[in-house]
C-alpha cells in the first residue's frame, strides 16, 4: 500500500491548492476503521444477514496491498433462503462540482466450468443530498440514491460480472456548483440466499475520486494518471 | 493419630450409565450379601446356565459374577486384610433409553494411620488397611455397591439386562461382570472423596486423590485449590489431568494417538477442536483429509441440518470439502450420509446443545465412507460467524482431521490422562473416572462401552496403574 498512499499525499497537496473539489481514495486495509472515516453499512435486504466486510484472501486477494485488503458483500447478505439483496455501502460526504472522476476495481469469484455461476450485480449511486444516508428502507428502495451513475452486470447475468479485478470509470455530472454529495455502492441481486439462482461473492477495491485534469498538473503517474487519460478517450 | 471415620455421608454414588463398560498379586475379596430373601442375590427365579456361569437360580449366578470379578481383582491387589464389599440389587435410576447400571463407593474412609503416604490426607479404607498392614475398622464391610435390580425390565433399557454369563459375550446385553470391575474400582480408590459439585472436602481435609488431580488452567492440584476454585476445575473439560507417576508411564503403552481437528486459515477461528468421534465411517487416521469448510444451510434460520438430499447448491459447497452441518431433526448417519452424496469429504456436526465436551456421533451406516465428527455448539457458532465472509464455493477456512504426532487420545501433550470433567457437571461421573476421549475404551470411563475388559493393567488398561499412585 505504499504506492497507494504516497499518491494520496499527493491528492491532498493538490486538493490543498485548489480547494474547490472533493476528493478520496480508499484501499480498504482495514474496513473496521471506515465507520470512524465517514463511510455508512446499510443492509436492506430481505432478512438483512452480513453487512459489507473485510475482504477474505481465501476466496481472492485484493487489487492492491495485503491479501485481504479489499471489501466484501457475499450472497451471505441475505438470511432468507430466497430473497433480494440491497446491501448498501456509502462513502463519505464529498464536495463535488461534477466532472471529477470516480474509478474503483470490482470482480466476482471465477468458477470451475463444472460448477454454477451465481450472477453478481454491483450499481453505484449518487446523493445530492448533502451527508444523507437515506437509502429508503426495503430492498427497493433508493431513498436519496436514486441517480445511477454505473452498473457493474446490469442484468444480472451468470458470468457478466468480471472473475478477476477490472476497473471501472464514471465523471460524475455536473452539480451546478460545488455541492456536498455521497456515492452509494450497492450490492443488488434478485433471487439470492441459499436456494436462489444468484448472488455470490463480489470484491471492490481502491476506489478513488479524483479532481478535475486542470488540478492535476502535479500528478502524472500511477493510478490517477490512467484515470484522466480513460476519460480522455 | 490414627482416626476411624464412619463415612456414611460420602455417600459417592458413582453412578455407571447404560452403554457399556467392562482385573490381580493377591487379596481376599469377600462378598457381603446385603439382600433380603428372595431378592437380589437370593432370588430362586430357575435360570439356565450361560456363559461359563453354572448356577441354576438368578441369585446364584449373580453371585457367581460377583465372585469371578472379585477373583480378577484379587489377584491384581496386594493386601493382608481381606476387602469386604457389602453389595445388593436395588431399584436404581432408570428410564426407556438410559439406566444406572451400579453404584459403589467407599463405605470407611481413614486419615492419618502408621504408614499413612501423606498426613492430613483421606484414603479409601481398603487402601488404609493394606497401607496400615491390618484393620482398622474390626471387619466391617469397606466399600458399598449397588447394581440395579430393574434392568432389562419395562422403562428400564427394556430387553437389555444384566448378561451373567463370565465368557463376556454379552450381545446386546449389559456384562455385569465388567460392570462390577468398574464399580469395585471405584469403591477400592478410584474415585475422589471431595465433593466436586460444592468444592468441599471431607471435614475440610484433602483426600489422597486431590493430591493428584491437577487443573492445567490454575495449574494447581485440588488439594491446593480453594472450595470455588474446585468448582471451576470440575467442569473444565479436558483440562483437568491426573498427574500421578504410573498412570502417565504407562499411558502410551495403552492408548493410540489421539484424532483431531485442526482449522486454519483464517486467525480469528485458527487452532485445535474438541470433537467427538463418529460410530461409524472410517477410523480417523494420519492420512485425514484437509479441505475447505463449507456449511449446509437449508433452513430459514441458517441451519443446514441435511436430513434430505442436498440441494444443487449445498452440493456445489461442499463438493471435494468438509461440510459443516447442525444436529437435529435426523440421525447422524443419515446427516453424513447426504454429505458423502454430495461429494464431502468430511462432516463437522455442530452440536445444538451447549456444553462440553462433545460427545461422539452415535449410529451405524456401513455404506458411510467419509470421517464425520462432532463440535461443540459454541465452536460450531464460531465457524458459522466466520463462514458468513465466503463466497458460493470457498471459505478460506480450512479443517484437518488427523492423527495428532503429541497426543495420545485421552491424555494430555504430557501423557497425562485426561478425567471427566464435562460442563455441566454430573454428579457421581464427574471427576471420578478417565475422561470419554480415551481410546481404546477404558474400564474407567463414565459410560459402559462396548469392549469387554477383563484386564487392569497396562498394556490393556489404566485403572491399575491410577490405584498404584494412591498406595496400592
Ligand atoms: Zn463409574
Amino acid at each position: 500500500m505504499k504506492a497507494i498512499h504516497t499518491l494520496t499525499a499527493f491528492t491532498l497537496i493538490a486538493l490543498a491548492s485548489t480547494a474547490n473539489a472533493g476528493a478520496l481514495i480508499e484501499g480498504f486495509d482495514d474496513v473496521t476503521t471506515l465507520g470512524g472515516k465517514g463511510w455508512s453499512f446499510i443492509n436492506n435486504s430481505t432478512s438483512a444477514g452480513s453487512n459489507w466486510f473485510q475482504g477474505n484472501d481465501g476466496i481472492f486477494s485484493s487489487q492492491r496491498g495485503a491479501a485481504n485488503s479489499y471489501v466484501s458483500a457475499s450472497y451471505t447478505s441475505t438470511n432468507s433462503l430466497s430473497g433480494t439483496i440491497s446491501n448498501w455501502l456509502l462513502t463519505p460526504t464529498l464536495s463535488l462540482h461534477g466532472g471529477e472522476t470516480l474509478s474503483f476495481f470490482t470482480r466476482t469469484e471465477a468458477v470451475g466450468s463444472d460448477d454454477k455461476a451465481f450472477a453478481d450485480r454491483l450499481e453505484v449511486r449518487l446523493s445530492r443530498q448533502g451527508g444523507s444516508a437515506n437509502v429508503g428502507s426495503d430492498a427497493n428502495s433508493l431513498g436519496d440514491f436514486s441517480m445511477l451513475l454505473t452498473a457493474v452486470n446490469s442484468d444480472l447475468t451468470p458470468t457478466g460480472f468480471p472473475s478477476d479485478w477490472k476497473m471501472f470509470s464514471v465523471v460524475i455530472p455536473d452539480m451546478k456548483g460545488l455541492a456536498d454529495a455521497r456515492i452509494g455502492f450497492r450490492y443488488w441481486v434478485t433471487d439470492a440466499g441459499a436456494n436462489g439462482s444468484n448472488g455470490n461473492y463480489i470484491g471492490l477495491d481502491t476506489i478513488s475520486v479524483v479532481p478535475v485534469p486542470s488540478t492535476l498538473a502535479c500528478l502524472g503517474l500511477g493510478l490517477i494518471g490512467m484515470a484522466v487519460r480513460r476519460r480522455r478517450q | 493419630m490414627i482416626a476411624k471415620q464412619i463415612a456414611q455421608n460420602v455417600a459417592l454414588a458413582l453412578a455407571l450409565l447404560g452403554a457399556p463398560l467392562a482385573a490381580q498379586a493377591a487379596a481376599e475379596i469377600i462378598i457381603v450379601n446385603a439382600d433380603g430373601p428372595g431378592e437380589g442375590f437370593n432370588d430362586p427365579t430357575p435360570v439356565l446356565p450361560i456363559g461359563g456361569n453354572t448356577g441354576t437360580t438368578l441369585g446364584q449366578q449373580r453371585l457367581n459374577a460377583f465372585q469371578f470379578a472379585a477373583d480378577i481383582w484379587s489377584k491384581q491387589l496386594t493386601s493382608a486384610v481381606p476387602i469386604r464389599i457389602k453389595s445388593n440389587f436395588d431399584p436404581l435410576t432408570c428410564d426407556k433409553d438410559s439406566a444406572t447400571l451400579g453404584s459403589a463407593g467407599a463405605l470407611l474412609i481413614n486419615r492419618d494411620f502408621a504408614g499413612a503416604p501423606r498426613a492430613n490426607t483421606w484414603y479409601h479404607g481398603a487402601l488404609s488397611n493394606k497401607l496400615l498392614g491390618a484393620d482398622d475398622f474390626e471387619g466391617e464391610p469397606v466399600i458399598r455397591a449397588r447394581f440395579n435390580s430393574n434392568l432389562g425390565q419395562a422403562n428400564c433399557l427394556e430387553g437389555g439386562g444384566f448378561y451373567l454369563g463370565t465368557d463376556g459375550k454379552h450381545g446386546k446385553l449389559t456384562d455385569l461382570v465388567g460392570v462390577l470391575l468398574h464399580e469395585f474400582g471405584h469403591g477400592l480408590g478410584f474415585s475422589n472423596l471431595t465433593n466436586g459439585q460444592t468444592g468441599k472436602q471431607q471435614s475440610n481435609i484433602p483426600s489422597s486423590w486431590d493430591h493428584l488431580l491437577y487443573d492445567l488452567t490454575t495449574q494447581k492440584t485440588w488439594a491446593e485449590m480453594t472450595d470455588a476454585e474446585r468448582v471451576a476445575s470440575g467442569i473444565n473439560s479436558r483440562k483437568l489431568i491426573w498427574r500421578g507417576a504410573n498412570v502417565t508411564q504407562a499411558s502410551p503403552k495403552v492408548l493410540q494417538a489421539a484424532p483431531e481437528l485442526r482449522i486454519s486459515g483464517m486467525a480469528s477461528v485458527a487452532g485445535l477442536y474438541q470433537i467427538g468421534t463418529a460410530s461409524f465411517g472410517p477410523q480417523i487416521t494420519n492420512n485425514g483429509p484437509t479441505s475447505e469448510v463449507m456449511p449446509v444451510v437449508d433452513q430459514a434460520d441458517g441451519r443446514g441440518l441435511a436430513c434430505e438430499p442436498l440441494s444443487t447448491s449445498n452440493a456445489q459447497a461442499i463438493r471435494g470439502k468438509t461440510a459443516l452441518i447442525d444436529r437435529g431433526a435426523c440421525t447422524f448417519s443419515v446427516k453424513v450420509k447426504n454429505a458423502q452424496l454430495a461429494g464431502a469429504v468430511a462432516v463437522l456436526v455442530a452440536d445444538h446443545t451447549a456444553g462440553s465436551p462433545p460427545p461422539g456421533l452415535s449410529g451405524d451406516d456401513p455404506t458411510i465412507t467419509i470421517p464425520s465428527v462432532r463440535i461443540t455448539k459454541d465452536d460450531g457458532d464460531k465457524l458459522k460467524l466466520a463462514l458468513k465472509n465466503r463466497s458460493r464455493n470457498r471459505s478460506g477456512i480450512f479443517a484437518a482431521l488427523g492423527i495428532s504426532a503429541t497426543q495420545r487420545a485421552g491424555a494430555d501433550e504430557q501423557g497425562r490422562l485426561l478425567m471427566f470433567a464435562p460442563n455441566p457437571y454430573q454428579p457421581g461421573s464427574s471427576v471420578s473416572h478417565f475422561d470419554t476421549s480415551a481410546s481404546p475404551d477404558l474400564l474407567m470411563e463414565p459410560f459402559n462401552t462396548e469392549s469387554v475388559k477383563r484386564n487392569l493393567d497396562a498394556p490393556f488398561d489404566l485403572t491399575f496403574p491410577l490405584l498404584k499412585d494412591l498406595g496400592w
